[in-house]
């Protein structure tokens, strides 16, 4: 869609401003998904510019390219696919530390970690839960701690608030304003964006404004929380983006999962020269993707056969005023 | 006629026949979620499974998703939503059954997907729990299924990812988590394990016809116990193995 800057605060820009302009050295930082809708684009952008020092909330999260370009000192993990080693020599994280950034991991499961962000969201300072007894995260992460009911006296998990400086969330569409509509699953998206200082929109489509009105229980960001949109198609390629594209598994793999032969280092830094540090953004990689494997592998990937919704229905009792 | 089970199948096979009708099951990566489908399609179960990201479906998808959670699975399920609202079912109480597979289980069914040696320099890292924790913490029932050799199935965990019966009886509830609850089985290629109601510890229940106890005691660390009655696990039928292999002929592996 063409927009004029009247029309939507200025907040339309592309990837590489958005991340100039949000993304800090040292910032806590969401890139949203939980497998569905990883912010693939974002996170090569912020490869590209090197942002340092990042605590990653890493919530099933593929920060693959983060991890090799040096950007992560501290993550929040529940699961992190490429934090994974069989030998530490061949891993991302000795990668790091080489280069003297050692990667911190803090460990919770899924919901713990959920809970936190949830508690960013209330604006309240902690929260209780009832999972993790037993688990050994009680153990190693100082983090959490335990607290008695006061109205029953039970003894209770407790977690510290999280608030991250920053969440990158990718969604089918949004309006110019960051009005932004994700459907399917949509893990812990919502309240990430509800508990961070700064949220960035990235989107498959820019849509007007009477699109997203048309069916409101589907906008999951508030526009006035948003403080940029950028539009990006393909933008969570490999992963996928419900109603638009699949998983590209065999591309995937090629960064994510070591070789069949040959080291995971030797792999992923050549996949970040080609594919990260070899673009200039998603545009760019986009049009490399399909000189490479030829436009049919890409179409391949798009959903063909689409499953809509009945209509949602509003409207007034009243026939025309 | 057709060709015997893999260890793989006997295991999802295994793994569906634990599933009552009507049961609410959150369902981990991998076997689990075959398993949950197998058992959808061909014993036409009614199954709420749940998915972590925030999912449920009662009918099977039209080919399994490659990776959890992909457009095969959240298209024509009944509920799509948050994470939140997933595990606020099981911690409220409404899901009895948990279905997670891992890296190690040891002879109290405590399981670890967190790394293997010591946590402060691992010689193994895997990419986390995910919700295996939060599953085997807050589903009354948990099922685990994982191949075994000595390694993975080890007489103690390096890390509790997600809790068995801890060091044994009455270990549950004194750390906090409900009584009455916790794993009722472990299913690997070589056969079923249940646990002993008194001391917690796992048991070999059956073994699969041509498995020696030899062999089963060679692929577990620790001097594992048999029951006195032990039976021989049922193979996969010829029927089962066919509707097993239409379904995995779309979706050979699944990474995370």
């Amino acid at each position: 869609m063409v927009i004029t800057v009247s029309e939507d605060c200025g907040k339309v820009m592309s990837m590489e401003e958005s991340v100039k302009k949000f993304v800090k050295d040292g910032d806590v930082i969401w890139l949203g998904g939980v497998n569905q809708h990883q912010a693939i684009a974002a996170m090569h952008e912020i490869a590209r510019q090197k942002i340092r020092n990042l605590t990653l909330v890493g919530l099933i999260t593929d920060a693959a390219v983060l991890l090799a370009a040096k950007c992560i000192r501290k993550v929040l993990c529940s699961f992190i696919g490429p934090i994974r080693y069989k030998r530490y020599d061949d891993s991302l994280i000795k990668l790091c530390a080489d280069d003297g950034v050692f990667v911190e991991i803090e460990e919770y499961s899924n919901f713990a970690l959920a809970m936190r962000l949830l508690a960013g969201s209330l604006g309240i300072p902690f929260i209780t839960t009832k999972t993790l007894w037993g688990t050994d995260c009680l153990k190693v992460n100082p983090n959490i701690k335990f607290v008695e009911c006061p109205f029953t006296g039970e003894k209770l998990v407790a977690l510290p608030s999280l608030n991250p400086d920053v969440a990158i969330i990718h969604v089918q569409r949004s309006d110019p304003f960051g009005n932004a509509q994700k459907w399917g699953i949509i893990g812990a998206d919502d309240i990430a964006a509800k508990a961070a200082k700064k949220v960035i929109v990235s989107c498959e489509e820019v849509v007007d404004s009477d699109v997203i009105r048309r069916d409101s229980n589907r906008t999951l960001i508030q526009g006035f929380r948003v403080n940029a949109v950028v539009e990006e198609p393909w933008g969570a390629h490999p992963w996928f983006v419900y109603g638009y594209y699949d998983v590209d598994f065999p591309f995937l793999v090629k960064y994510l999962m070591p070789p069949k032969e040959g080291g995971y280092l030797e792999a992923i830094n050549k996949f970040m020269e080609e594919w990260v540090y070899g673009v200039a953004n998603r545009r760019e990689y986009i049009d490399k993707y399909i000189k490479i494997y030829g436009k049919e592998k890409l179409e391949a990937l798009k959903i063909k056969q689409t499953v809509s919704s009945g209509e949602v229905i509003y409207g007034y009792p009243e026939g025309n005023l | 006629m057709i060709e015997k089970a893999t260890p793989f199948e006997r295991m999802i096979v295994a793994a569906a026949k634990e599933l009552p009708n009507n049961a609410r099951v959150f369902v981990g990566v991998g076997i689990p979620l075959y398993a949950t489908i197998f058992a959808m399609k061909y014993y036409s179960l009614n199954i709420a499974a749940i998915i972590e990201g925030g999912n449920y479906r009662t009918t099977p998808p039209r080919k399994p998703p490659i990776i959890m959670e992909a457009n095969d699975w959240a298209t024509l399920a009944e509920w799509n939503g948050t994470i939140l609202d997933a595990f606020s079912l099981a911690q409220r109480g409404f899901v009895e059954y948990g279905f997670i597979s891992g890296g190690q289980c040891d002879k109290y069914g405590n399981v670890n997907s967190t790394c293997a040696g010591d946590y402060k320099k691992p010689t193994l890292r895997w990419p986390g729990g995910g919700g295996a924790g939060d599953i085997a913490v807050l589903c009354k029932h948990t099922i685990i299924i994982m191949p075994q050799n000595k390694l993975r199935l080890c007489e103690k965990v390096d890390f509790i990812t997600a809790p068995g019966y801890l060091d044994g009886p009455g270990a549950r509830e004194r750390a906090g988590l409900p009584p009455d609850s916790g794993p009722i089985v472990l299913i690997t290629q070589l056969g079923i394990y249940r646990f002993d109601e008194k001391t917690k510890e796992m048991y070999l229940e059956s073994h699969y016809p041509g498995v020696t106890i030899e062999e089963i005691k060679n692929t577990t660390g620790w001097d594992v116990k048999i029951s006195a009655n032990v039976k021989q696990t049922e193979e996969p039928t010829s029927d089962e193995l066919r509707c097993l292999r239409d379904i995995l002929k779309h979706a050979p592996l699944i990474i995370t």
